[in-house]
């Protein structure tokens, strides 16, 4: 996997080597994303998997950039660039339909402008058809209005793209996107939620009678969820390729640990219980790779199995809260407090649970396909 | 029948033991619950300790004419319960490293000047305790203790490094595991009530935790520290036992309370559940949720049982040693598993800090590593069971 030429990767290293310092204490990512991405994009790295004209046609360099980001310090830059390139940007791109949309993508690209995808509301998240956010034809403009909470890059977006609700019957097709500058009036953006992980990455936000014109509706009226699922499919990699490079971080961190610290006269990475643990931790991670590197091959000769995507990304969570649950174990005393990386993953794991469509919804979505 | 809260009865439950239950919990009632949130930073541990006592509750298991209740173990036992219901893990923590791990060894092992000059005070919340015996390399393997103490006429020089100690910061005394020389180990060890201002002891700057944050965590050192020979707690060369059957106990009453603390989490999390609602049903209805909350439950069965029985055993001075391993054991991983289970079916709302559920998960957490971690309550099985 990840056969890529290798002057891709080391100018990869070299951007994020210069960046590093950025989100070595948990800064918020308000501060560097903006020129973090500009600085990808001038180098070719930032969408060079995207299709032509954009990038190249092989999507490889994608997922090898979020397994990359994900082995870093701190997992803001990881999830915001994830959520801006290949989530939200993509996401437009694939639906654009006009100057304005066109434009977006293209600023979006550049670095200029940041963009979130916001679907989940204070009152849903797991049941998309429950949300409340509204948007109504009047005098040929589109009225917003609602919550959203718990959205990446929210906090210093420049825009975003709303899932609402276009019609009120019960039905899958009574949903659209929209793109909704931050800016617009009506539109208040809270400051950034004080969540457990990714410090300052996750916003929650507040339409009053926003008032759009009709440009900024994305893709066809009513088949804002049918769009979105299609899409999920996708971003269930991207968090996929994002695990494995968390769990092979921390696997090999964990490692480092046990070899370095010594207790009852040898290293603890010689007592066999651990030896054993770690050895079974790692046949999980090589598992899952395999797995990643399958699904992978799969989407180059035209699919993504949809309950493929759905189990790796079950599995994925599973692996990467039980593999930093142990990294904090077996660090002792030492992982539990503040700047050992086991502390900072103990937080940070249990956010890809849940982000991308949480562990249950997966199961849901393997059940209803080898049950049915 | 007896009256009680609990799913299940010890058999050591009594009417005197459920008084006792009730006035302990009145007394969380007015002083605890009120001001705990796993988001507090600093509590005012001393007025918190002066005004259980004036509930008459600290001090509990003790016997003794000044200071006991006379209450016994069971009712120590319902206010290790009631310490795991408060939902803040650091008061749980520093009032039982008060009141439950360095008093008893003070009740102990005290002379009667210690006995009236410190604890007395203590229980009444004029001088606060540490427990001092973790090392940079001696943590689960404390025979690699490198801190020493020479004794110089009437005093002890005490020179090394005590790491990660609750409460440190803030302590009036820190109770202290030290080497002496020329004995073997196990018996080379002794402890000392060291006074925060005593020459040569230098608190390291606070340390923030994954959880628990309102009790503050630093390292200790010792530079030629001098320590009067009448702040020596017990015989010099037999800290490391007593320590160790201190443990024993300990690790019984943490059960009590980490069971406490995972069943509370779970009934907050039904409640949660219940209310919040998914395609029209609350999630609660879902089977594969109650299958989850079923299994935790039972779960919770296993380890309060193992606990309830252990504990029966200390209050009849049976053998005890594998089962307060294997409460200790069971009740850790039941709390870090329930939270963590938590933590997921609250959602994104509650993968906040302010969340009651965030702050059970980092507190539960500590359980499964601090006062013996799940690796050497293996071991202790392991080898109180000698296959
Ligand atoms: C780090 C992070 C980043 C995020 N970024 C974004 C973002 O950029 N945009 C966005 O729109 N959202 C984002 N989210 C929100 C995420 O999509 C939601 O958390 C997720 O969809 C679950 O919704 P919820 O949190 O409202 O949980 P709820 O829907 O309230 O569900 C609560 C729990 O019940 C479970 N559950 C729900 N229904 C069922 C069922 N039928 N069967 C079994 N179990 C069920 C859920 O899995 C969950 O564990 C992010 C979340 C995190 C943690
Ligand atoms: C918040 C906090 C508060 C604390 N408060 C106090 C306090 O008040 N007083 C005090 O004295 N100490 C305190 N400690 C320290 C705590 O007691 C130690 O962290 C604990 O004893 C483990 O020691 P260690 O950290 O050195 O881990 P290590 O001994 O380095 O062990 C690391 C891991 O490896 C495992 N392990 C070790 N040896 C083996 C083996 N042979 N086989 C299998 N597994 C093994 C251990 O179980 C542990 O999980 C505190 C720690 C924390 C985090």
């Amino acid at each position: 996997m990840f056969d890529l030429d290798e002057t891709y990767k080391a100018n990869l290293d070299k951007v994020i080597e210069k960046h590093r310092g950025n989100w070595q204490h948990e800064q918020t990512p308000a501060t560097y994303l903006r020129e973090f991405i500009s600085e990808l994009q001038e180098n070719n790295l930032l969408c060079r998997g995207w299709t032509q004209p954009f990038g190249e046609d092989d999507f490889n360099y994608q997922y090898y950039l979020h397994y990359t980001l994900a082995q870093q310090s701190t997992g803001s830059p990881g999830l915001c660039v994830a959520s801006h390139v290949d989530i939200a940007s993509m996401l437009l791109m694939k639906n654009q339909s006009n100057e304005v949309q066109e434009e977006y993508v293209n600023n979006a690209l550049n670095g200029q402008t940041i963009l979130a995808l916001a679907m989940t509301e204070p009152t849903a998240g797991s049941d998309l058809q429950g949300i409340e956010f509204t948007a109504e034809e009047r005098d040929g403009q589109w009225c917003l209005n609602g919550s959203k909470y718990g959205i990446t890059n929210l906090p210093f977006a420049d825009a975003v793209i709303v899932l609402a609700r276009t019609k009120k019957e019960k039905s899958p097709f009574s949903f659209s996107l929209f793109l909704v500058p931050t800016d617009s009036d009506g539109v208040e953006i809270h400051p950034a939620l004080d969540s457990m992980g990714y410090e300052g990455c996750l916003g929650s936000m507040t339409a009053n009678n926003v008032l759009l014109p009709k440009e900024y509706l994305l893709g066809k009226l009513g088949m804002g969820l049918t769009t979105l699922m299609k899409h999920l499919d996708k971003e269930r990699l991207i968090v996929c390729a994002r695990m494995l490079g968390a769990s092979e971080y921390i696997l090999s961190s964990l490692i480092t640990e046990c070899q370095s610290r010594q207790t009852f006269d040898d290293a603890l990475i010689n007592h066999q219980h651990i030896n054993f643990r770690v050895a079974e931790l790692n046949a999980s991670v090589l598992a899952f790779r395999s797995a990643l590197e399958l699904l992978i091959h799969s989407e180059h000769r035209g699919k993504i199995p949809t309950e493929r995507a759905a189990a790796l990304k079950y599995s994925g969570a599973v692996l990467v809260n039980e593999l930093s649950d142990t990294y904090m174990q077996l660090s002792g005393g030492r992982g539990y407090m503040y700047g050992h990386p086991a502390e900072r993953l103990y937080r940070e794991m249990p956010g890809l649970a849940l982000a991308g469509g949480s562990k249950e919804i997966m199961l849901n979505i393997v059940a209803d396909v080898v049950c049915a | 029948m007896l009256e009680s809260n609990h799913s299940i009865t010890p058999q050591w439950m009594s009417q005197d033991c459920l008084a006792w239950s009730k006035r302990i919990n009145n007394g969380f009632d007015e002083v605890l619950m009120p001001i705990a949130t796993s988001n507090v930073t600093k509590y005012d541990y001393k007025g918190i300790i002066k005004a259980l006592h004036d509930k008459g509750i600290t001090g509990l298991r003790f016997d003794d004419e000044r200071d006991g209740l006379k209450a016994g173990l069971p009712a120590q036992a319902m206010f290790a319960e009631a310490l795991g219901r408060v939902p803040c893990g650091a008061l749980g923590m520093s009032l039982t490293i008060h009141l439950d791990m360095v008093a008893p060894m003070v009740h102990q092992l005290g002379n009667t000047r210690q006995l009236k000059d410190i604890l007395h005070h203590a229980l009444r919340g004029r001088f606060l305790f540490s427990h001092a015996v973790t090392e940079p390399n001696a943590g689960s393997d404390i025979r690699m203790m490198k801190t020493t103490a020479v004794k110089k006429g009437d005093e002890w020089i005490i020179n090394g490094t005590k790491k990660m100690i609750s409460l440190a910061p803030i302590a009036d005394y820190h109770f202290v595991l030290a080497t002496v020389e020329g004995k073997a180990p196990p018996f080379n060890m002794v402890a000392f009530l060291i006074p925060k201002h005593a020459p040569g002891v230098v608190v390291g700057p606070l340390q923030r935790t994954l959880g628990n944050q309102a009790c503050p965590v630093a390292d200790i050192e010792f530079h030629n520290a001098k320590v009067s020979d009448s702040l020596r707690l017990g015989q010099a060369g037999m800290g490391f036992i007593l320590q160790m059957q201190q443990f024993v106990q300990e690790r019984i009453l943490s059960s009590l309370r980490a069971n406490e603390m995972a069943k509370s989490c779970l009934s907050e999390i039904i409640k949660h559940l219940k209310a919040r609602e998914v395609a029209g049903k609350p999630i609660a209805q879902i089977d594969s949720i109650r299958h989850r909350i079923a299994h935790l439950t039972a779960e919770l069965y296993q380890s309060q049982s193992a606990t309830y029985v252990a504990m029966g055993r200390w209050i009849n001075d049976d053998d005890y040693d594998s089962l307060s391993a294997t409460c200790k054991l069971l009740s850790s991983r039941l709390a870090k598993q329930v939270t963590r289970e938590a933590m997921q079916l609250g959602g994104v709302g509650h993968y906040q800090n302010a969340s009651v559920f965030s702050g059970y998960f980092r507190d539960a957490r500590l359980l499964s590593i601090s006062t013996g971690s799940d690796e050497m309550m293996l071991k202790s099985i392991a080898s109180s069971e000698q296959y």
